[in-house]
């Protein structure tokens, strides 16, 4: 009794005529396809968007790249190169010092000028007056008060290629490969303004840092793309504003240094 | 063996849908279940020498899908639109459902499969993941609960 009261109660359940109309269907309808076709759409969707944003990240011909180096200890190690026992050091001239009174060549080496035509820039400086502010910028830093030469000399600015003795755990460290400084283009610091000159054509780029002057004892080292390259600027004050020193490096050799 | 598709929904559908619900108590959900049963089924087309292998797959499926309904917070938070709006589903036995109501969704499980499928206690234990002797436990304790609640014939004896 208790049994057929129950075999009554679940014969009398069916799916509905709907259900098995759809059931049957079910054959027909297009199959889903594999998880990895699936995805494979999205998937290069998602690459192409990172490339496109890898790309944007990069210097473009108007865009200025990020600073690259202070001279704080942390980027010092990093851009301290890796020991090469066959690298031939090469150091660069002392650097000069810039009286203010006419933009002058702070240093001078023999690399040569490889790079394509020079891109005119936005701003060219007449050489009268007070010069334009540039749109273009420039990373100022000021990471340390009272910089001594030998803590930026792996810029280049102190005239000397090797860690001075002094340096704490110099001896531990291996020789530096320096690169070679930019000979064709030339760098000031005057009244507040930083002025690029391209030798090959004469052209001028000044650069406004009077909203942020630098100040004794200042010293850095930034990105700039100008005149159509990449540029690593280092300058390095001294106990006055007049006393700067500025080098310039071309970022494709800094990044070619092993 | 070699079966058409419609030929196997036609012959295990209904059964796999008193199984589903059994567990879940839901005409909807267990047409859900059912539905998504067979769309496995055609994914997977697994290849079976006897065709109680092929029953024992489906049942097997039928109550993991349950099961992994009965788990859905999803489910928890919702409420079929028919128990909203106080339409009790039309039943041939409004007294036994609510009995059976008032078991957990395992146990109806169990008891259908026992006395409708007439499946032995290794076969339950089988297709709900579970051991013999929890099959016999759950059986006894249904039949108890059922005998409470519908005056003392239901047995199953």
């Amino acid at each position: 009794m208790a049994n057929e009261r129950l075999n009554a109660y679940y014969e009398a359940q069916r799916p509905s005529e709907a259900c098995m109309v759809r059931l049957c269907n079910l054959e027909q309808r297009p199959r889903p396809k594999p998880l990895i076709l699936r995805l494979a759409l999205p998937m290069a969707a998602a690459c192409l968007l990172i490339l496109v944003l890898v790309t944007q990240i990069r210097p473009t011909p108007e865009g200025v790249t990020a600073p690259l180096a202070t001279s704080t200890p942390t980027a010092r190690e990093t851009l301290k190169p890796e020991p090469t026992p066959s690298a031939a050091v090469t150091p660069t001239q002392s650097p000069q010092v810039v009286d203010g009174s006419a933009p002058q060549i702070p240093v001078e080496t023999t690399a040569p000028y490889t790079e394509g035509p020079a891109i005119p820039p936005e701003n060219e400086g007449s050489g009268s007056g007070r010069p334009k502010p540039s749109p273009e910028y420039m990373g100022s830093d000021k990471p340390k008060p009272e910089p001594s030469p030998s803590e930026w000399w792996w810029l280049g600015g102190a005239g000397s290629s090797e860690p001075p003795s002094s340096d704490p755990g110099a001896e531990d460290l291996p020789t530096p490969q320096m690169p070679e400084e930019v000979t064709d283009i030339t760098c000031v610091y005057e009244n507040g303004f930083l002025i690029f000159t391209d030798l090959n054509t004469g052209e001028t780029v000044t650069i406004d840092l009077t909203d942020e002057p630098l100040e004794p004892g200042d010293s850095g080292a930034a990105g700039i793309h100008i005149f159509g390259r990449d540029l690593v600027v280092a300058l390095s004050v001294g106990e006055t504003t007049e006393d700067v020193t500025i080098c310039l490096f071309d970022l494709s050799e800094l990044e070619a240094i092993p | 063996m070699d079966l058409e598709f419609q030929t196997i929904v036609e012959r295990y559908s209904a059964s796999l849908y008193r199984l589903a619900y059994s567990f879940l108590g839901s005409r909807q959900d267990a047409e859900d279940v059912l539905q998504e049963v067979f769309f496995k089924f055609l994914r997977k087309r697994p290849d079976f020498a006897e065709e109680y292998q092929l029953r024992a797959w489906l049942r097997t499926v039928t109550a993991n899908q349950c099961r992994d309904l009965l788990r859905s917070p999803w489910r928890r938070r919702t409420l079929p639109l028919e128990e909203a709006a106080s339409q009790p589903e039309p039943t041939p036995d409004p007294e036994l459902e609510a009995a059976l109501n008032q078991l957990k969704p395992k146990d109806r499980a169990v008891v259908y499969l026992f006395y409708y499928e007439q499946c032995s206690s290794a076969e339950i234990a089988e297709t709900l993941h579970m051991t013999d002797a929890a099959v016999r436990s759950r059986l006894t304790r249904a039949r108890q609960t059922l005998k409470t609640l519908l005056g003392g014939d239901e047995d199953g004896e």
